[in-house]
């Protein structure tokens, strides 16, 4: 165990030394891999999170349900317990035919009509908010509200939830595409920079060869090298991020007040700061793996 | 301990290196091989370390097939053997000691242990008082002095020298000779070491041969 431990500080060690020795290169290819992953951890962070950036492309959606027009006031009671109970409901508004009615004859033009009605034809309403605004959720408290006794439609903003979809939808291809950039950029700087490394300690990497080191304890350093290129890019790109979002903030503060919606960014979740840093660091190390096991056959073979 | 059948390598694009080598090394056999420049002596210590796959025949190592063995398994093997190289391969930011030291840690060993067999290791070689110095800061001769003394430290049963007097002076040749002559006669040490064509001279070796053009022959002692 203490041969194992004392075996991995040293390629610990190594790797550490390997960046320190050539601080600027290291650092330049740090920065650019911490920008590359910033856009796409952004939007992810965006798309993960229901802000009122999320929203700019309309009203909050709400849904309507009309109860039948021969509903009992039980069956009214029910639904209103109902949605009173539901936890995807985060507000809604009963709108019995009287208030409908009275609100309808405000409307210009439609008063006289109105009076020659001999009765109210409008049904019990109620006007829902939901609390959840991914259309998936929308769908499904829609359904859920439509098995309701004496309840004879609920109607989704379609359009709104339709455009929202699309915004999510459009907002996680960019996403992907550019964390497929950063994911070739990714590959191509550490390919490069676990290839140089191996090439400059050529001497190192023969002398272990022949002393009978296996490939596990040649590669290690330039593994240990990968991740750390992966997780110190990633902390970067962490702190970027929040300085982005903390600088907007400061800026969204009075836009938000203009426009009467939230549109504070939220601070990134533990599991983002844990996950980036760790997928990175993983990624870093595959691509470190087939650039070291490459090089060092290469060098091991004489032909580097 | 080591046999050689038919063995030929040829170097792609290249000339045939080495062709028809037939040879058994018997354990606690000293053998010396030499041969001219450029005559294929390394490529055939190369070959029998498992370092380079030959094109033709086989080659056993503790009665094993070489070529029949995964990557893994020949390091392991070539962790067991001493090897002295023509040139002083040192790791060039680790001190005399460290790389004195490496083996040992390669096999897993580390500590004040470590350190007292690898300052002794020196010591015999009388580079003790050198032994933090970077191998930048020290002559060729004691650099190769240094591989001598990381070949021995593990106190292997197989000794695989090329050339390894070959960048030293009269006195340390002399004092490596010794060292390899007392651990040889101490007994469990087999050794294979190349050198120039005059060097047959040496009483100790069990068998002497000559390569030339690819071929290896059985030689007689030269006259010294």
């Amino acid at each position: 165990m203490h041969a194992w431990i004392h075996a991995h500080t040293t390629a610990w060690r190594h790797s550490w030394g390997q960046l320190l020795r050539t601080p600027w290169v290291s650092l330049m290819a740090l920065v650019i891999m911490a920008f590359q992953l910033t856009l796409p951890a952004l939007l992810y962070h965006l798309q993960q999170q229901e802000t009122g950036w999320s929203l700019t492309a309309g009203q909050r959606p709400h849904l309507t349900l009309y109860m039948k027009l021969e509903a009992p006031d039980e069956a009214i009671q029910g639904v209103w317990r109902t949605l009173a109970a539901d936890t995807e409901v985060q507000s809604f508004q009963s709108i019995s035919p009287q208030e409908a009615l009275e609100q309808i004859k405000h409307l210009p033009g439609l008063t006289a009509s109105l009076q020659n009605l001999e009765h109210n034809p409008l049904p019990h309403t109620f006007v829902i908010l939901p609390r959840a605004l991914a259309p998936e959720s929308l769908m499904s408290l829609q359904q859920r509200l439509l098995r309701e006794p004496q309840v004879a439609q609920v109607k989704l903003d379609q359009q709104w939830a339709q455009g929202l979809a699309g915004l999510l939808h459009f907002t996680r291809n960019l996403s992907r595409l550019f964390a497929l950039m950063w994911l070739l950029a990714t590959v191509f700087i550490v390919f490069h920079l676990v290839r140089e490394q191996v090439q400059q300690q050529q001497e190192e990497v023969r002398v272990f060869h022949w002393l009978g080191a296996s490939a596990h304890t040649i590669r290690r350093p330039f593994l240990y090298l990968g991740s750390l290129l992966g997780v110190v890019s990633a902390l970067m790109a962490l702190l970027v991020l929040t300085l982005l979002i903390s600088l907007c903030n400061r800026h969204t503060e009075e836009l938000s007040r203009l426009l009467d919606r939230d549109l504070t960014l939220p601070a990134l979740t533990v599991q983002e700061i844990v996950l980036l840093p760790l997928a990175a660091g993983l990624l870093c190390w595959l691509v470190a793996w087939v650039s070291s096991t490459w090089t060092i056959n290469r060098v091991e073979r004489g032909t580097s | 301990m080591i046999r050689l059948e038919a063995l030929g390598k040829r170097f792609s694009p290249g000339p045939q290196a080495l062709q028809g080598i037939d040879l058994d090394i018997d354990s606690n056999a000293w053998v010396l091989i030499s041969g001219g420049s450029g005559c294929g002596k390394t490529t055939l210590l190369h070959l029998i370390m498992g370092l380079e796959q030959p094109t033709e025949g086989k080659v056993f190592l503790q009665h094993q097939h070489l070529g029949r063995l995964n990557a893994q398994v020949r390091a392991r093997l070539r962790a067991n053997i001493g090897l002295i190289f023509q040139e002083p391969h040192l790791l060039q930011r680790r001190s005399l000691i460290e790389n004195v030291a490496l083996p040992l840690e390669l096999a897993g060993q580390f500590g004040r242990t470590v350190h007292q067999r690898a300052l002794q290791s020196l010591d015999l070689l009388g580079l003790s008082a050198r032994a933090s110095a970077l191998p930048s800061q020290v002559s060729s001769s004691e650099r190769q002095l240094a591989c001598i003394a990381r070949a021995l430290i593990t106190r292997p049963s197989l000794i695989v020298a090329d050339e390894p007097l070959a960048r030293l002076d009269s006195q340390n040749a002399a004092r490596v000779s010794g060292l390899l002559r007392s651990r040889h006669s101490a007994g469990g040490l087999t050794i294979v070491q190349t050198c120039a064509e005059d060097c047959l001279t040496l009483p100790e070796a069990t068998a002497r041969y000559t390569l030339s053009n690819g071929r290896l022959a059985p030689s007689q002692p030269s006259a010294s």
